[in-house]
């Protein structure tokens, strides 16, 4: 990696030739936006590692979205819901409503986010429908981050 | 860890104070250095196509982020699995790539981490809100070809709406369709498909609220649930109600059994298909009761999955679901059979991983919902090819997904019935905010070869995340000192020295070396230097032509440099004669080559070839 003095002109000549790496999706990021372990070379290349890492990617990904949907000003659970469902539609669940690794992200996220008493209630409350089952989960996921 | 043993172990003599402080001393050094994580700064070097100056990311783990250049001008964060980032620059585009790891306690890891996370989903909402308004701006005009494209209802499309029934033993739906409308009870249909009906008359376009209509590069906004989203949610709930009425089969596209012996199923195996069907069938009762907007969309792919899951029940042998995306790109049946032996081994690694798991699949107690799609998924992954390769068909490369998507068009029936005024109304308001969004986004985030390139971007990010970290400190003080530091391979220069360094050879240079391991060596040197008898290369149409390998040795670079040129410059006089029957192909392909083929004849090398359709590597390093 030593840069020979005589080569500088060239390496500034080629790294102005083209810029960075170009993405033709049409300013779209939903291609880049898929799970970690969403990859299929992952799971070719590691087929049983692959899997036992996908839970927790996935809680993961459900708590970064929802801290950072927790941050905004207004918080309406329709537009919220249609962000959990595409990383839960990438992870292969269709309930997501009824499955323990997403209302566990979004009990991180609530901790994460420094919610606590009766605002953390409200949202434990409105996030689990008001089922039971659902709200003890979350409640886990809370105790855990 | 044997440090810290050796350290405490276990003593008879009277404790001593100083031995005791060494010790608490000795074990924090040794605790800070376990909990410490490496965050990577990689360069990916040169070659022809996009980034053919050179490409930057940061890596944490099994995530990898880098700033790309996208259409409109403007420079955004990319999120992707690090396997996946290398197959595509290390494998695909056949480059090298160097890293530095930058040590880091766990904390301040987490924090640089959680700062290139929120700084991408922020960007991601941003885009999401943007796309918002061109589906609300199709919903109002119909006739434009962003309605075919976006107003698509998602799940509806594996099912053949306008076909009977079918009533053969293996695909038969009646009896589970028979199930589930008696679970729901006879007039719950009815009713829901009134109230739906009536919601959607209701549905308005309404303007947005202010705040999320300012963009801020630290602000995560919410995307308001529009007028459009409101109304195709509605329509797949109202769909999903009318395929279950009516017991419309599954399309016949939409699914498929893969011929391989291993796709056979035990008594044992079934009974497991059954329980999770069960299990399926609850989990769309509770979705059809929810007040989940999009549940219309799941319910349509949930079904579709308990009716494929009959199939296989009924037949002994897996029926998969079709879960290739609607777009996903294909390649002809001819370019199949030029890269057969490429696809035969892809096909051979997805037959060994499906063994896998589908033995991890049936040892668990109840299959879940999520393992069940990833097993889909890889299946679908493995017939493409099977299919491809038996039937000499074409082969979609790409687009493989968990949950299955295949969609339809908005039924006309069922477009808004609003007046002209409220028309207008709406599509001057969204006309506005798609204007001033935009501009927003390219004041945002410009790109600039020079300032704001995948370089610069990722040192702004790392001092805008604050973290009060040394080695961070004194990699932004040497890159801010460094005036050429905005090029890739001299941003790497800069702070590689004070790093542990990595080489990640490209796939061509792994392929040589096992070569050489093995074969003569002459006989190896003979055969790869040039591109007409290489063994793995094959010319493929993202490469300008050229005769000669120049990358692994620098003396023999302006020979085969000007060799090169010739054979680029003979493209160019030919691309000038077809020039009026390719819209200039060859032409542009010729000036590509002399343009790469130049910096050879000065010692310098950019053009390494590129692979299509290789086989994934069996360890990603």
């Amino acid at each position: 990696m030593q840069i020979k003095s005589y080569l500088l002109p060239i390496f500034v000549a080629a790294g102005l030739s083209q810029g960075c790496s170009f993405s033709y999706s049409s300013g779209s990021l939903s291609d880049s936006s898929k799970s970690i372990s969403d990859s299929i070379s992952s799971i070719i290349s590691s087929p049983s590692s692959s899997s036992k890492d996908a839970g927790k990617e996935y809680q993961i990904q459900i708590m970064d979205y929802t801290t950072a949907y927790l941050s905004t000003a207004g918080f309406e659970r329709a537009a919220y819901v249609q962000g959990i469902s595409e990383i839960a539609t990438e992870a292969g669940i269709s309930n997501w409503e009824d499955d323990e690794n997403t209302l566990i992200g979004i009990g991180r996220a609530l901790k994460k986010a420094k919610l606590t008493g009766s605002v953390y209630e409200t949202y434990k409350n409105s996030l689990a429908d008001s089922k039971e089952s659902r709200m003890l989960i979350i409640q886990k996921g809370y105790e855990q981050q | 860890m044997s440090s810290s043993k050796g350290c405490c172990r276990a003593d008879f003599s009277p404790p001593n104070f100083n031995s005791i402080l060494l010790c608490l001393i000795f074990n924090l050094v040794c605790a800070q250095n376990l909990y410490a994580q490496a965050v990577n700064y990689l360069y990916i070097n040169a070659n022809e196509g996009t980034a053919s100056g050179g490409h930057t990311a940061l890596r944490f783990g099994k995530e990898t982020y880098h700033f790309q250049h996208f259409p409109g001008g403007i420079i955004r964060l990319v999120k992707q699995a690090s396997s996946g980032f290398d197959f595509q620059y290390r494998y695909l585009e056949n480059r090298t790539l160097y890293q530095a790891s930058i040590e880091l306690d766990s904390e301040q890891y987490k924090q640089l981490r959680d700062h290139f996370n929120l700084r991408f989903l922020l960007q991601k909402q941003q885009n999401t809100l943007l796309k918002e308004v061109q589906l609300n701006l199709a919903l109002l005009e119909p006739k434009t070809t962003d309605f075919n494209s976006l107003l698509t209802i998602r799940g509806a499309g594996l099912f053949n709406q306008n076909a009977y029934p079918i009533k053969t033993a293996t695909f038969n739906s009646l009896q589970i369709n028979a199930q589930i409308k008696h679970k729901l009870g006879s007039t719950f249909l009815k009713q829901k498909n009134i109230q739906l009906k009536q919601k959607l008359v209701k549905i308005k376009p309404q303007p947005w609220p202010e705040n999320v209509l300012h963009l801020r590069k630290d602000t995560f906004i919410p995307v308001p649930y529009s007028f459009a989203q409101q109304y195709i949610d509605t329509v797949s709930q109202l769909l999903f109600l009318q395929i279950l009425e009516n017991n419309s089969p599954l399309n016949e596209f939409s699914y498929f059994s893969p011929e391989d012996q291993l796709f056979s199923l035990s008594d044992l195996e079934i009974e497991s298909l059954v329980q999770l069907q069960a299990n399926l069938i609850d989990n769309l009762l509770s979705l059809v009761n929810s007040k989940r907007p999009d549940s219309g969309s799941a319910a349509l792919v949930l079904y579709a999955r308990i009716i494929s899951l009959s199939y296989s029940i009924n037949s002994g042998r897996w029926v998969f679901l079709d879960t290739y995306a609607d777009n996903s790109p294909s390649i002809t049946s001819a370019e199949v059979e030029i890269y057969k032996t490429a696809f035969k081994a892809q096909q051979q690694d997805a037959l060994s991983s499906i063994t896998e798991i589908k033995q991890q699949l049936f040892s668990q107690q109840a299959i879940t919902e999520k393992d069940y799609s990833h097993f889909e998924r890889l299946s679908n992954y493995y017939y493409e090819r099977e299919r491809g390769l038996n039937k000499r068909q074409e082969i979609r490369t790409t687009g493989e997904q968990r949950l299955p998507s295949k969609s339809a068009l908005l039924p006309i029936y069922l477009l808004p019935k609003l007046n002209a005024q409220e028309v207008e109304t709406a599509k001057i308001r969204l006309i506005n905010y798609q204007a001033n969004l935009t501009q927003q986004m390219q004041a945002l985030y410009p790109y600039d070869l020079f300032t704001h390139n995948c370089v610069t971007e990722i040192f702004a990010a790392i001092q805008n995340a604050q973290v009060d970290a040394e080695p961070l400190v004194n990699l932004l003080n040497g890159i801010n000192k460094d005036p050429t530091a905005f090029i890739p391979y001299l941003s790497f220069a800069n702070i590689a020295g004070q790093h542990n360094q990595q080489v990640l050879a490209s796939f061509r240079e792994q392929q040589l070396e096992k070569m050489y391991a093995q074969e003569n060596n002459l006989r190896v040197y003979l055969r790869e230097f040039n591109t007409l008898s290489a063994q793995d290369y094959k010319f493929n149409e993202l490469d300008a032509p050229f005769l000669f390998f120049t990358n692994e040795q620098v003396w023999s670079r302006p020979l085969f440099g000007t060799l090169n040129l010739i054979t680029a410059a003979s493209m160019g006089i030919y691309g000038s004669v077809t020039w009026p029957f390719d819209t200039g192909g060859n032409l542009k392909k010729g000036a590509m080559g002399i343009l790469m083929s130049l910096p050879e004849l000065a010692f310098f090398n950019i053009r390494k070839g590129t692979y299509k359709h290789l086989a994934f590597p069996v360890s990603a390093d």
